[in-house]
């Protein structure tokens, strides 16, 4: 019958005990039941059986040797204080560079206890066969004096030394364990915690034979908090394994000790100083005071000297040529893109500034935190997250950190907080089912003042292409990963896929969206330079529709100077707003004159399509014959008891509309001559409008003073080149 | 006329005293004489309440004279202390008043188990059934046997032989004991009855530890009290009967493999060292570091006391499983007769 020392019971009941009869009676020290034993000691029973022993020197179960020791010391948490241990060998480590060898745990341990910690023996038996012994050994702390290997006393004194330096022992000579200053990159590891690298058991599996054999420097150790009191670095080292399981991080599963050399040195390991490389060349980048290196403590100066520390693996070969270097095998995002980041206005500072290296605060040196992750998003400032880790201070809270009109002149936060504006907003996104953030539109690596955009559909890339392709990146239907709209909306929906074709887009080709839309935000509804009533049954003044008369001539609706004759009955007499009838953005059909839409009117509106057939949005509004044209929708219904009601009435577009600006709203003499694009479409009308182009940067000086900009355009960054369009 | 009143009040005196004189081997306790009057100190002829013609059931009739308030006999084995209260005054020198018996009491006992230097009566944790009960004699039995005998019956009289002279030959034996225990299975074994009685132990403070059978408490060669008992306790006790070596050897018996000297002398270098260091000028050879209450020998008695103990077991002392695997009872119901706190019988000699 073979009996454990103790038994799961006995643990509960000596649990019990000791609650009783407190520390006195149990733990009388941190050697119990190893030693330290009072007259009327209960120990002796951990171990021995006075009649009814199971080993010899009436041990309590039939295991000898080391194994006995493994009852308790087995990692079964039976007791709960015995630590788990393997015996101080290499037969089961792959890594042992010496010959095979395995001590027992009695050659180092006294299980009576000593005066020493561990009941370390004060003469370690180093031959188990000779008997020899060497000592005496001195063993009372785990760092510092008198500990594994203080550096000072008498070096047979030293727990670990006594051993090493005996030509007795298996481990002598210490050719593959050189220690002192020696051991790892020529740092002198005395009064360190040794068992911090080498623990008693390698694997935490006490039935392998691996006790003391190093466990791999870099995670095992900097899993937790490292400070040996020496003050190195200032306040220790901290544990960063855990970082790398943070919200954003490199490594995306378990870091590795081969990830973490693919950026740090260990030249100079321990000393206190983060040595970083530059693995496109043979560049060190050495810490030179203790914690300038940390997001918290960086100055810009160093995070720009860092700078290519970072782009050496974030380019376009990655690590060297590798670009999966870590152990996730993800690839590594090219931040650098050939000359792209050089030339962003984040790395040039523009007029602003020398601009920012990658490392820093957020705010006075760059964005990123650490490399090693954040609890925010992309290893962003500060890492802990400690300024909130909402989604406001990870997204559009961190760029309005410096896009508030304080280091960015422009207040970009102001615009988002306009009546209308894109939802990057995150509380909105919550409420209303969207997604967008700036990043979207706006690759911080990549975007400078010349060009402000990146490519939605890939970031990685400056946006290329007209301004309204830019927009209708997202609002073609098809937005990109990342990208959606809100579930309800106001106006004429999202998808403005249409646009492209539409007289009003032909016609303002290079003016895009924005001549009517800003791009962040609007006092106006639906991001408009100028406004435009939508709702009806209103009085009509002039002033809602400002945003039209900056092109079209009030005119052309209040003295029906139009194609259609009867502009002032609709919207002067009977309020009727524009967007009764026409979508500004496209004609239901395409090709329709007049961008005649009547989905909104119906959708939002009291219009409605049932009465005469056929009754649907194409055949609402139709060609009669030749230039005449008619409406069928149901207020137009004959017999309908609405005093409104008539029968379709056909109109001719008539041949001499003046609905446009004068030629002096674009053009005036004895300014720089205007580049004229003259389109034939129709003959008909002739609509003068300015062109935004695409050289944002002039300043407003550099406009001739008369003749004045339409209002609505008179906006200073903007080009002044006027080009005639030509319309139907 | 007076004679009268002596011979009556001599007999009044005598009736007043049913348990007699509490003197082993003597009294009411063996050498009778063919007029001996001693018998009538226990058995009624024709109204015993109780079988075997007692006025008393054992252990009320024992506890009679040997209890708390019994004034037969010196020896209260209930609280295991020695009062010097019977009438008989040739008794004396026998105990000293107020100290502890050597075998402990079944109720309570005045041992110093923490040896602080001082002893309270307190109530016994472990004591040998004494009512005739039944448990478990633990290593009775062969070799191979199991951890035990159960249902094994014991009460005073199955050690004691309250007639005397117990020995296999008819003569006096320690304590009254039997040659061969009731239940035992035993061969028998005589132990030889003191020259000069003492009941209590020789240490002012009762400390138990260390105390030894001869006169002073100084322990003797073989075949001494202490020796003859191992052995007698070895009839109920088979298997816990361990020579020198028996540590170190398998004795193949699944439970009671190694085990203790528990009859004997250490042997080996390193126990002789305990004590004697060679290198010294002259003999015994003592050394200062060698613990007071190490010696030549060790026997059951060295460790336990026969009666009952108020040692303490707590932590891993009390959690020790009993021979048949079971941890109950546990705590200090866990202390089976041992003279002092814990493992402290352990420490006294090994001195870890």
């Amino acid at each position: 019958m073979s009996r454990s020392p103790i038994t799961i019971s006995s643990v509960i009941i000596i649990t019990c005990l000791f609650l009783v009869f407190g520390l006195t009676t149990i733990a009388k020290a941190q050697n119990n039941p190893h030693g330290n034993y009072s007259a009327a000691t209960d120990a002796c029973g951990a171990c021995h059986r006075t009649h009814t022993g199971m080993g010899v020197a009436l041990r309590a179960s039939v295991e000898q040797g080391d194994d006995f020791c493994l009852n308790c010391h087995d990692g079964s948490g039976v007791p709960a204080t015995a630590p788990v241990v393997s015996t101080h060998a290499n037969v089961n480590f792959s890594g042992g560079s010496e010959a095979s060898f395995q001590l027992t745990c009695i050659q180092c341990h006294e299980p009576h206890g000593t005066s020493n910690l561990s009941s370390i023996r004060e003469a370690v038996i180093i031959n188990t066969t000779l008997n020899l012994t060497t000592g005496p050994v001195v063993f009372a702390a785990t760092s510092s004096a008198n500990s594994f290997d203080d550096g000072n006393s008498n070096p047979v004194s030293h727990i670990c030394v006594t051993c090493h330096i005996n030509s007795e022992n298996a481990g002598y000579p210490m050719a593959f364990h050189t220690g002192g200053v020696n051991h790892i990159g020529n740092f002198n590891y005395a009064g360190q915690n040794c068992i911090a690298c080498h623990p008693h058991s390698a694997d935490d599996d006490p039935t392998t034979l691996d006790g003391f054999m190093p466990i791999g420097g870099c995670t095992n150790c900097h899993a937790a908090a490292q400070d040996n009191g020496d003050n190195i670095p200032v306040g220790g080292r901290r544990a960063v394994v855990d970082e790398f399981g943070r919200t954003s991080h490199h490594v995306q599963g378990s870091v590795t000790d081969a990830d973490c050399l693919v950026c740090h040195v260990m030249a100079t390991h321990t000393n206190g100083y983060v040595q970083l490389k530059n693995v496109d060349n043979t560049i060190i980048y050495d810490e030179m005071v203790w914690g300038s290196f940390r997001a918290d403590e960086i100055s810009n100066t160093i995070s720009k000297a860092l700078q290519p520390f970072c782009l050496s693996c974030h380019d376009s070969d990655g690590a060297g040529g590798n670009t999966t270097p870590f152990s996730d095998g993800q690839t590594v995002p090219n931040i650098k893109g050939g000359t792209l980041w050089a030339e962003s206005a984040h790395n040039t500072g523009e007029t602003t500034n020398t601009g920012y290296g990658c490392l820093g605060d957020g705010s006075t040196s760059g964005c990123h935190a650490t490399a090693h992750g954040s609890n925010i998003n992309s290893l962003l400032a500060p890492s802990d997250g400690s300024s909130g880790s909402n989604n406001v201070n990870q997204e559009e809270g961190f760029c309005y950190t410096c896009h508030n009109g304080s280091t960015v002149a422009k207040d970009i936060e102001a615009e988002f907080m306009r009546t209308s504006h894109h939802d990057v907003n995150d509380g909105e996104q919550t409420a209303n089912g969207s997604a967008l953030e700036c990043t979207n539109c706006h690759n911080p690596h990549r975007v400078k003042n010349s060009n402000r955009l990146s490519d939605p559909d890939n970031t990685q890339q400056l946006w290329a292409g007209t301004d309204t392709n830019f927009c209708l990146a997202c609002h073609d239907g098809n937005p990109p990963a990342g990208v959606s709209f809100p579930t309800t909306f106001n106006g004429t929906g999202f998808d403005k896929s249409n646009y492209s074709g539409s007289s009003h887009s032909t016609n303002l080709d290079g003016y895009g969206c924005r001549h009517c839309h800003s791009e962040h935000g609007s006092t106006y509804g639906s991001l408009l330079v100028g406004q435009y009533r939508k709702s009806h049954h209103q009085t009509f003044t002039t002033s809602d529709y400002s945003l039209c008369w900056t092109c079209h001539n009030t005119s052309t609706v209040t003295a029906d100077q139009s194609a259609f004759p009867e502009h002032r009955r609709h919207v002067v007499n009977q309020n009727s707003p524009c967007i009764h009838c026409h979508d500004v953005h496209a004609p239901y059909d395409v090709g329709e004159p007049g961008l005649i839409n009547f989905v909104y009117g119906v959708t939002k509106m009291d219009v409605s399509l049932n009465g005469r057939t056929p009754s649907n949005y194409s055949t609402a509004f139709r060609a009669i014959s030749g230039a005449q044209w008619g409406c069928y929708l149901l207020c137009h219904a004959q017999g309908n008891l609405n005093s409104d009601d008539h029968d379709p009435q056909p109109y001719s577009r008539g041949s001499a509309d003046t609905i446009g600006n004068s030629c002096t709203t674009c053009h005036y003499s004895g300014g720089p001559a205007p580049v004229l694009t003259v389109q034939t479409v129709s003959p008909q009308f002739n609509i003068y409008l300015p062109i935004i182009l695409k050289n944002f940067g002039r300043e407003k000086s550099a406009i001739p003073a008369t003749p004045p900009l339409p209002s609505a355009m008179n906006q200073p960054q903007k080009s002044s080149i006027y080009l005639p369009i030509i319309a139907r | 006329m007076i004679n009268k009143f002596i011979l009556v009040t001599g007999l009044l005196l005598l009736l007043s005293l049913p348990a007699g004189l509490a003197l082993a081997d003597n009294g009411p306790h063996g050498g009778y004489t063919a007029s001996t009057d001693a018998c009538a100190g226990c058995h009624r002829a024709h109204t015993a309440p109780a079988p075997k013609l007692l006025v008393n059931a054992v252990p009320d009739l024992c506890f009679t004279c040997h209890g708390s308030t019994g004034q037969g006999a010196d020896t209260n084995v209930v609280d295991g202390q020695y009062f010097d209260r019977d009438i008989d005054s040739t008794d004396s020198g026998e105990g000293v008043n107020n100290r502890g018996l050597k075998g402990g009491g079944f109720v309570n006992a005045l041992i110093d188990t923490n040896f602080d230097g001082t002893a309270t009566s307190t109530p016994v944790t472990s004591a040998h059934l004494n009512d005739g009960s039944s448990g478990t004699a633990w290593g009775n039995g062969t070799f191979g046997s199991g951890p035990g005998a159960t249902g094994f019956g014991l009460s005073c009289t199955s050690c004691h032989d309250p007639h005397g002279r117990a020995s296999s030959t008819g003569s006096a034996t320690y304590r009254l004991l039997r040659f061969v225990p009731f239940n035992s299975g035993g061969s028998g074994r005589n132990v030889t009855d003191e020259t000069n009685k003492l009941y209590t132990v020789s240490n002012a403070n009762n400390k138990y530890f260390g105390e030894g059978y001869a006169a002073g408490g100084t322990w003797l060669q073989m075949d001494s009290q202490e020796a003859q008992l191992s052995e007698w306790c070895m009839q109920c006790h088979t298997r816990y009967l361990a020579g020198t070596g028996s540590g170190n050897t398998s004795s193949t018996d699944p439970v009671f493999s190694y085990r203790h000297l528990s009859h004997g002398a250490p042997t080996g270098g390193a126990a002789c060292q305990k004590c004697h260091n060679w290198s010294l000028p002259s003999p015994p050879f003592l050394t200062t570091t060698a613990g007071p209450e190490w010696h030549h020998y060790v026997e059951c008695m060295s460790c336990h006391v026969a009666h009952g103990t108020s040692a303490t077991m707590n932590g891993y002392a009390g959690i020790v499983e009993w021979p048949d695997g079971t941890t109950s009872p546990s705590g200090d119901g866990r202390s089976s007769l041992l003279r002092a706190d814990g493992r402290g019988v352990c420490q006294r000699c090994h001195g870890k």
